[in-house]
Order: structure tokens, then sequence, then C-alpha cells
């Protein structure tokens, strides 16, 4: 009887392995049809939409070489609003519009209208599709000295390492933690075969070695990514009680400090500063860094 | 009582000094031939034994004798004062013959604040007062006093005192101490003029005057120095306290009292380092007529008659500088203060230096304060500062800034502010120079050389990125999440199996024994190597057994193995047995009688066979 019970565990789990493993070289999806929920009712093929958005981008671009930024400017805004904001998909297709590049333009394009806070505010959200991005790390510095604010907000240790994190794409998440069972499989194998203390601190230090590789994903689900904002006043902004003018003061958001997005009116956000102080703040203040 | 006297710099002078230099050189060269043919190194010499030594950081002592010159019947002061040092003690009194010398107060210890080149320092002080008379006209040399201070040794400096008898001096002649002030700050420089003179009516025969100054030497927290006098209006040698001769301005002749006198001038510069009273007492002009005596090796001139005339004594009130209303950005100036700048160019391109000129000049302590620095302050945000070069003199501060324009926005170099404390008013001002109006122009090919002649560059944004499809990469053949959680289950669910399946029948492969099992063909290989004999060979055979057994190795020694197979044993094929049986016979016949050696490969072939068999 324990032996059939053995059998039938360890064919299912050497199926479940390969299995998976399987899944990964299937072809991924060829463009993103998510993306052009919006535009679905456009005639022709989602290739075909895909590259009408592409082409918006591009008038954009061209009126931008040709010293029409405003102009320019207005087109990237009308393509950001037309592109629907979407959870990380499950599988990133083969083509796909590219959102860090539209967040990217439209942060040079309020950099060259002086407005250094707002192009701040933009090369920050870009951040969240290009964490490790060169160009955009350097124009941010850029503009975070122009605007007279740290490139890199004050944080402590959590946020830190949260960071850290965040710089690893959701597909590089996936690879790290797949990549992080190998070494599991080996350790749990010796532990198997040959037990003994030596084989179990073998395995438990491949666990450890799978479960760091493992972290970005697991954070990524189970610290579901708050809504941020950025205050993009130059005098920074006064955190008030309650959503009214008149409110009391109870405390002060500095510019380009980065706060958490608690819930939305109109005119006002609620929000938490990394301080641990909340309270409201005019919405025209705040820059929403979640594109 | 004869006095030489030769005119400072005059030949005669220069031939008496050169020659006192020779002989100097020449008992030194004599007294180090000596003490080397004595065995005494020259520099160990230097200092007599018993001697003490003046250390360059530790306790200082000054020694002020006042009067230098004394009236027959009056008393001198002879103040000794021992700086850096809380703990001093004076250890004798020396005998004078013909000098009563008598410790009238003391030791008296104080705390000061010291202000010295604009820096602030706490120092600690014991004085004494000793008050001499004399029992008859004379010179007279006080010798040294022993001090101790902090455990070190001290010595004051010898002083000379002259007692006279003189009835006209005070009549004759003229000595007056005259202050531009009697309430000072802390750190303020002013000046002293010491105004002396003759009866005009003694004409051309009084030609020696020596001041006898003796608070110009060691007074404690006081800087004085010689001021230079005015060479249109006529200077006059004086000896200053019988040792060191100086110039003295010519004043003219003015009436004083009933009498028409010769004056002269010497003035004096004088910095309080700290706070309190300053007493400038015993001063004591000395005039005479003196004529020349010739002689064949020597000329020198000597005194006919001297006359002694003294000054009122003089104090003056020192006081702290104030902390209220001190500017934040203070730096030390004092005085009655002006201020002026200057540009060398007014039309300058970005990046060009301008040398920008500050002079200070007033009565104050132009030496001492630290220049302002332009540089922190706002309005001079348009330039970038390369430092400042200076001039410190007592009658003109210069201080000339590098001043860079960065930006062709600037139109002008805006004032540049000193503070400083006012006496006359008692507060703190603040003088500003005049904003100077510059044109900036921009760099012709701007970012394309710099200074150095190397290219400079801009820092800019980096272009867009014009590709707005991203195709492929890594990212596009990522595992989804429900891969990656199958695949750990898996694992965990064939982990778990095949750990279960490694333990059938209880077995714990991480035991002892099961580890020894596992090893024991490897354990038999390696104990069959170093083999010398059959007794080893036997041993190491049983060993194998009993590993793969979990038995004892005694157990396998004459056992019958065919008995053994019908057991509890593994089932074993006959081929199997029979090797077990005939390699144990053959390793017992060759320890127990006398078989030959079972060879080495055999043994090792037998032991692969029969873990292949199941052993």
């Amino acid at each position: 009887m324990s032996r059939s019970l053995i059998v039938v565990a360890g064919t299912l789990g050497l199926l479940l392995f390969v299995l998976s493993l399987a899944g990964i070289l299937q072809p991924p999806q060829t463009v993103a049809a998510a993306q052009l929920a919006p535009v679905v009712d456009a005639p022709g093929t989602p290739e075909d939409r895909l590259d009408r958005l592409a082409r918006r981008f591009d008038d954009g671009v061209r009126a931008w070489r040709l010293g029409d930024r405003e102009v320019a400017r207005g087109m990237w805004l009308e393509l950001l609003d037309d592109l629907p904001r979407e959870p990380a998909p499950h599988r990133v297709p083969e083509r796909r519009f590219d959102r860090g590049a539209l967040l990217y333009a439209l942060g040079n394009a309020a950099y060259r209208a002086e407005d250094e806070l707002e192009a701040l505010g933009w090369y920050r959200a870009a951040q969240r599709y290009w964490p490790r991005h060169e160009d955009l790390q350097d124009n941010l510095e850029l503009a975070a000295e122009r605007a007279g604010v740290p490139s890199r907000p004050p944080r402590g240790f959590v946020d830190s390492v949260l960071v850290w994190m965040h710089k690893v794409t959701p597909p590089e998440a996936r690879w790290l933690a797949l990549l992080g069972l190998l070494p599991l499989a080996v350790g749990l194998l010796y532990e198997a075969m040959a037990g003994g203390r030596a084989a179990r601190l073998l395995a438990a230090g491949a666990a450890l070695l799978s479960l760091g590789l493992a972290s970005p994903l697991l954070v990524e689900h189970f610290l579901p990514e708050r809504m941020e904002s950025m205050v993009i006043d130059p005098d920074g902004t006064a955190l008030r009680s309650e959503p009214q003018p008149s409110a009391a003061r109870v405390g002060r958001v500095e510019p380009g400090e980065q706060i958490w997005r608690l819930d939305t009116l109109s005119d006002w956000e609620r929000v938490e500063t990394r301080g641990g102080e909340r309270g409201w703040i005019a919405a025209e203040d705040a820059f929403d860094l979640n594109r | 009582m004869t006095f030489f006297y030769l005119p400072l710099g005059s030949p005669r002078w220069r031939r008496v000094r050169a020659l006192q230099s020779l002989l100097a050189r020449l008992a030194q060269v004599v007294l180090v031939a000596l003490l080397c043919g004595l065995g005494v190194s020259p520099a160990t010499a230097a200092v007599p034994t018993g001697a003490t030594v003046q250390q360059a950081n530790g306790p200082k002592v000054s020694t002020v004798l006042k009067p230098g010159v004394l009236r027959l019947g009056a008393r001198a002061v002879l103040a000794i004062t021992v700086e850096g040092s809380d703990r001093a003690q004076l250890l004798n009194l020396p005998d004078v013959d013909g000098l009563r010398l008598q410790l009238a107060s003391g030791p008296s210890r104080q705390i000061y604040t010291e202000i010295v080149n604009g820096r602030r320092s706490t120092k600690s002080a014991v004085s004494w007062q000793i008050v001499v008379e004399a029992d008859r006209e004379g010179k007279y040399t006080i010798p040294p006093f022993d001090l101790e201070a902090n455990g070190v040794r001290l010595q004051t400096e010898e002083r000379a005192l002259e007692v006279v008898r003189d009835l006209r001096g005070q009549e004759l002649g003229l000595l007056r101490i005259e202050s531009e002030a009697e309430v000072l700050i802390e750190g303020q420089p002013f000046r002293i003029d010491v105004v002396f003179g003759c009866d005009a009516g003694l004409g051309a025969s009084i030609d020696y005057f020596d001041l006898g100054l003796p608070w110009i030497d060691g007074l404690p927290g006081v800087l004085i120095e010689l001021a230079r006098p005015d060479p249109r209006a006529g200077v006059e040698p004086v000896v200053l306290n019988s040792k060191q001769q100086v110039e003295a301005e010519v004043a003219g002749q003015a009436r004083v009292g009933e009498r028409v006198m010769n004056l002269y001038r010497l003035r004096l510069l004088v910095t309080p380092t700290r706070a309190g009273r300053i007493e400038l007492d015993g001063s004591v002009l000395r005039f005479a007529e003196t004529r020349m005596r010739r002689a064949v090796f020597d000329n020198r001139r000597e005194i006919v008659e001297q006359f002694f005339a003294t000054a009122e004594d003089l104090a003056l009130d020192v006081r702290e500088l104030p902390e209220e209303g001190q500017p934040i950005d203070y730096t030390g100036a004092i005085g009655r203060l002006e201020l002026r700048a200057s540009a060398d160019g007014r039309d300058v391109r970005v990046g060009d230096s301008i040398k920008v000129t500050v002079d200070v000049t007033g009565p104050g302590n132009l030496e001492y304060f630290d220049a302002p620095a332009p540089e922190l302050l706002e309005s001079f945000r348009g330039f970038r500062s390369y430092g400042f070069t200076e001039e410190r003199r007592s009658d003109r501060r210069r201080i000339v800034y590098d001043l860079v324009p960065v930006t062709p926005d600037v139109t002008e170099i805006p004032p540049i502010e000193l503070p400083y404390f006012n006496p006359d008013t008692w507060r703190y001002d603040r003088l500003a120079s005049d904003a100077i109006a510059i044109r900036v122009r921009p760099l012709e090919d701007a970012g394309r050389a710099g200074e150095d002649g190397a290219e400079e560059f801009e820092r800019d944004l980096h272009d867009l990125i014009v590709e707005p499809i991203a195709v492929g990469g890594p990212a596009s053949r990522a595992p989804g999440g429900a891969t990656v959680l199958s695949a750990a289950l898996g694992l965990a669910l064939g982990w778990a199996a095949l750990r279960t399946a490694a333990r059938t029948g209880g077995r714990d492969p991480g035991s002892v024994q099961e580890r020894r099992r596992r090893q024991a063909l490897r354990y038999f290989e390696r104990e069959l190597r170093s083999s010398l004999d059959a007794d080893s060979d036997l041993r190491a055979w049983s060993q194998f057994l009993a590993d793969r057994t979990s038995e004892e190795p005694n157990a396998w020694i004459g056992r019958d193995v065919r008995r053994w197979a019908t057991g509890a044993a593994p089932e074993l094929s006959e081929s199997s047995l029979a090797t077990l049986q005939r390699v144990g016979r053959g390793l017992e016949a060759a320890h127990y009688g006398d078989g030959r050696r079972v060879r080495r490969e055999e043994l090792a072939a037998s032991a692969a066979e029969l873990m292949e068999d199941g052993l």
C-alpha cells in the first residue's frame, strides 16, 4: 500500500515538474490584446491596432523634432489616456506597446517646459517599467538636481529592500524563482538519498537560496503595489486633517516627496507619508506615479 | 661715572660691532676646542648643569621693574608674572648689597581670556610684587629669581636699577605719556605718544636722551610695537631702556609752564589682548650733556652731567568685546574702519577672472581680523570664488578676491560686507563697499573650450527613445506564475516520495551503519592498499562483510557461510556464496596455517561481485 502511494506521489510530482517546464517552451502571445482594449472596436487585427498606437507615438516624436514641443506633449498625453491601466499581464507578449517609452518622452517634454518637478514625476513613473534603464536614471537625476530635490528620497531599511526588489520586473522575477528551484532540487535529492546532518544543511541552504531568488516574486504577489503620488508644488504642500482648504494643517509634504495614496476625491487626495503621517493634500499638488 | 655712547649706524659703531663679532667668534672656537678636549659635547655644554629651561609651550615668566631709574629715597616695584600656570612658587628673594627687597604682594592668581591674532584663549597666571628700596646711589643688578611652575624650574631675567640723587631734572625736562583713549576694547589697537624733551636754554649741550619705559617689555596682555616716525618732521636718535637705540620724531619747541622746551615724540602702537587694566607707570627720562673723550685706541663719549625727569603714571581700562549684538559673520575687526572695493575688469566674459581689491583702512586691528567670505552670501551666487590673497599692514588691510562670473546674467559685483566693532559708538556696525557694475558677455562657442584648453560639455537630458514597440526579449518567454508554482509543488512531491522510498523498511540513510554500508567497498579497497600481511587482509575482509551485513567483524571469522545463508541473510546466488566461502577459507588458511596469501585483486573483485549480487 505504502509503496503504491510513494509511486503515485513520485510520478505525480515528476509529471508536474516536467509539465511546468514544458510550459515555458510554449510560444508567447503575439500581441498584447489586453493593451488594445480601448480600441478593440477599431477595425483590423491586433497587430494593426498596435501599429496605429505606435504611429500616434511617432507623430508626437515628429512634432517634437520640428520644435512643436507642446503639440508633441499633447499628443503623448492623449495617447497615454487611451492606453488602459492594467495589472502586469500573466505573460508578456512578443510585441507590445512600451509604456516606459511614452512616460520617458513625457518626462523630457515636462523638463523642456521647465517643469522639472513634473518631469521627475514622469521619470519615476517610467521607472516602474524600466527599473534599471541608464538614460532614464540620468534624466531623473538631472531633473531632481534642477528641481533642488534629492533624486533618491531617504528611506528606511524595509523601504530600501522593497525598492531593490522592484528593480526586478515581474517576468524577471518569475525567471529568478524558477532558477532558484534548480539548487533546491539538487539539495533535496541529496537529502532524500543520503540523509544525515550535512545533507539536511545543504538542503536548507539550497532552500534559503531558492527563497532569496524567489523573493521578488513573493513580494510582487504578497505585497500588492500601493498607489503612489509625488508632490510637484515647488513650495511643498500642506497636509490637512480634512479635505477642505480651511482644515487644520497637521503636517507638511516637501516637493519631490513620494507619498502613498489612500483615497481620492475630486480635488483632494488622502495620503500617507513615509513617516506615517496621514492627511489630505490638494490633488493639483500631487502627481500620480502609477501610470 | 662714565657712559659709553656711540651713535647707531655711525662708522665707528660699525667698526666696534665688527670687532665684537670677530672676538665673539674667536671665543666660541676656543671654547668648543676646550670642551672637546675635555670630552664634553658642545650641545650638552650649552645648558649649564642645574640651569632652568623655559619651555616653548610651557609657563612663561615676565619681569617688569618700574622705574628703571630710581630717585634716592623712592621705591621701585619689581613685578614677576608667570603665565600659563596656576601653580607657581617663588623660591627665593636674592640679596643685593645696597638694596632692600621685600615681598609686597603675591602670589595672586588670575584667569583671563586673551585674544591673539583674532584667536581667543583662556589662560591663567600667578604674579608677585616686590618692593625695592636703595640705601645709596649707584648702579645695581637684581639677579634672577628662582621659580617653580608645573614642576618646571624657571628663572626671571636679570634687571638693572640705577639709583640717582637728582634735584633739577624734573624742572628742566619733560616726560609725558599720552594715550588717544583711556577706555578701550580688547583687541583694539591704539596709539600712545611718549613726549619728551628738555629746556631749550640748555641748547645743544644736551645731546643724549635715555627713555626708561619699563612697561614696554613684558607687560602681560599687551602687544607693543614702535611706529615709524614721520621722516619729514626730522628724527632724533634716543636710547630706549638703556639698551636699544631708536628714532624719535622731532616735535619742535613748545612752552611748558614757564619754560620753552625742545620736544620729541616716540610713537607706540599698542594692542591689548585681554580685558583688564593697563598701568603705564615708572617711566623716567634721562637727558645728559656728553663730550667726546679721545684716546689712542678708543674714542668714547662720556656723560658730563645728567638729569632725570619722571612721567605721571597712566592707567588704561580695557574692556571685553561685548557678546550682545555680535553679528554671526563677525570676523574680529575692531576700530574706526573704512572699506573700499575696486575691480580690475568690468567688461568680461563668462568664466573670466575678476580681481576684486578690497582695502580696509583706518585705526583698528587691520592685521588681525579674518577676511570676509563673500562666496557665502546669496548675492554672490552668480560667481565662483577661487579664494583670495591679502596683504596685512598696520595702516591698511588689502584683500584681493578672485571671482569668476559663471553666468551672463550677472550685472554687478554685489557689495562686500565687513561687520566690525566701532569703539566710538561702542556697538557693532557693518561696512559695505559700493556695488560695482560689470558686463558679462556669454562665451562665444560656448562649451567648446575650457580654461585649460580641454573641451567642456554641458549636462543635458538623454534624448527620446523613439521605438515604442518592444519586441521579444527574455521577458516575453518568462514562465508564468502557475508554472513556477507547479514546478515547486512537483519538486516537493518528488522529494517526499523519493525520501520515503529511500527509508523503506526502517532504514535510515543518514545513520552510521548505512553510511558504512554504502562506503564499505571504498574502505575495503583502501585497507587492502595498505595491507602488508595475511592478518591485515583477513581483518579488512571481515570488516567489509560486517559493514555490509551490520554484524560484528569477528562473526565472519570461521563462519559457515552455507548455514548463514539459510538464516536471515540476504538472498545471494550460488556463485556468490561459493566466492564468499572460497575467499574466507583462503584468507583463514593464509593467516592461521601456511596457506598462500590471497591476491589483492582477487579480494577486490570478490567484494565487488558480492555487492552486485545484493550483499
